[in-house]
């Protein structure tokens, strides 16, 4: 290799990288975006994984898990469903996968098929907000519904019980504040009974 | 969850009993060996609910019987 080549290799290899970088930054402002309701082309959000049924690692172990979400991106992908890698650490850390404009009876499906014991669901309520559904897969019952997303420096020093996009130095953390009882929680049940 | 005070007595038990049941049934979850703490999180979470639940419709059913 003479030094031109090298050169060349060198200068490809600074792009790729610099490259990375700003997928990453976007990864997680773009979720930051869509979360608070500034992609208006985004009315449902889906937030799942299939790894660890039933609350346990499974007997093959990570790559059983890797496994097992692959096969839910097949199934994401013959749906056609866009969707983004994000992290979940609740002890563990486990990779989940945030879908947009997935219906909530779909979401509910994939949890029962990769027996997971919750799913997230999102809808639109307005232009700046969502309401989010932690929803048990099994009975497809809401267990909790919140409005509100926390990025903020508090999320930021949590170790665990979080979620996060991007990788590296470039992650940041999110916590949608289910069963937290400091934050909102939406009575549908009296919106239903005021529209009627 | 709103519950119709004229709704039958014994139906309000089979509801209580239920959940009683499912609270078990939670509970021996949370304990069985490799739980991990995201599902633990979950089931205790969920028995708090149903135990709320439970709390209601016990009062809702001594509203009755007065």
């Amino acid at each position: 290799m003479n030094i031109n080549e090298l050169r060349a290799l060198v200068k490809e290899t600074v792009n790729e990288r610099q490259r990375t970088l700003i997928e990453e930054s976007l990864d997680y402002t773009d979720i930051m975006n869509i979360l608070s309701g500034e992609r208006n082309a985004i009315n449902t959000i889906g937030i799942m994984t299939a790894q660890n049924p039933n609350g346990a690692p499974p007997p093959g172990g990570r790559a059983e898990n890797l496994q097992r979400n692959k096969d839910f991106i097949r199934d994401l992908r013959a749906e056609r469903l866009g969707f983004r890698h994000i992290i979940g650490k609740f002890g563990v850390e486990e990779d989940s996968l945030f879908i947009a404009n997935i219906s909530k009876s779909q979401i509910i499906e994939f949890g029962k098929k990769y027996q997971q014991d919750a799913v997230i669901f999102a809808q639109r309520i307005d232009d700046k907000s969502f309401d989010f559904q932690y929803i048990q897969s099994k009975s497809g019952q809401v267990m909790d519904n919140k409005t509100i997303v926390l990025p903020n420096e508090e999320i930021e020093s949590r170790t665990d019980f979080y979620s996060a996009a991007g990788k590296g130095r470039k992650q940041r953390k999110f916590v949608i504040p289910f069963f937290e009882p400091d934050y909102n929680t939406i009575d549908t049940t009296q919106n239903v009974e005021d529209e009627l | 969850m709103n519950y119709n005070i004229n709704q039958n007595i014994e139906s309000i038990l089979q509801k209580i009993q239920e959940l009683d049941a499912n609270i078990s049934e939670r509970e021996k979850l949370i304990l069985e060996p490799n739980r991990l703490p995201k599902s633990i999180w979950h089931h205790k979470n969920i028995i708090q609910i149903e135990l709320n639940e439970i709390k209601e419709l016990k009062k809702l059913l001594t509203q009755m019987e007065k």
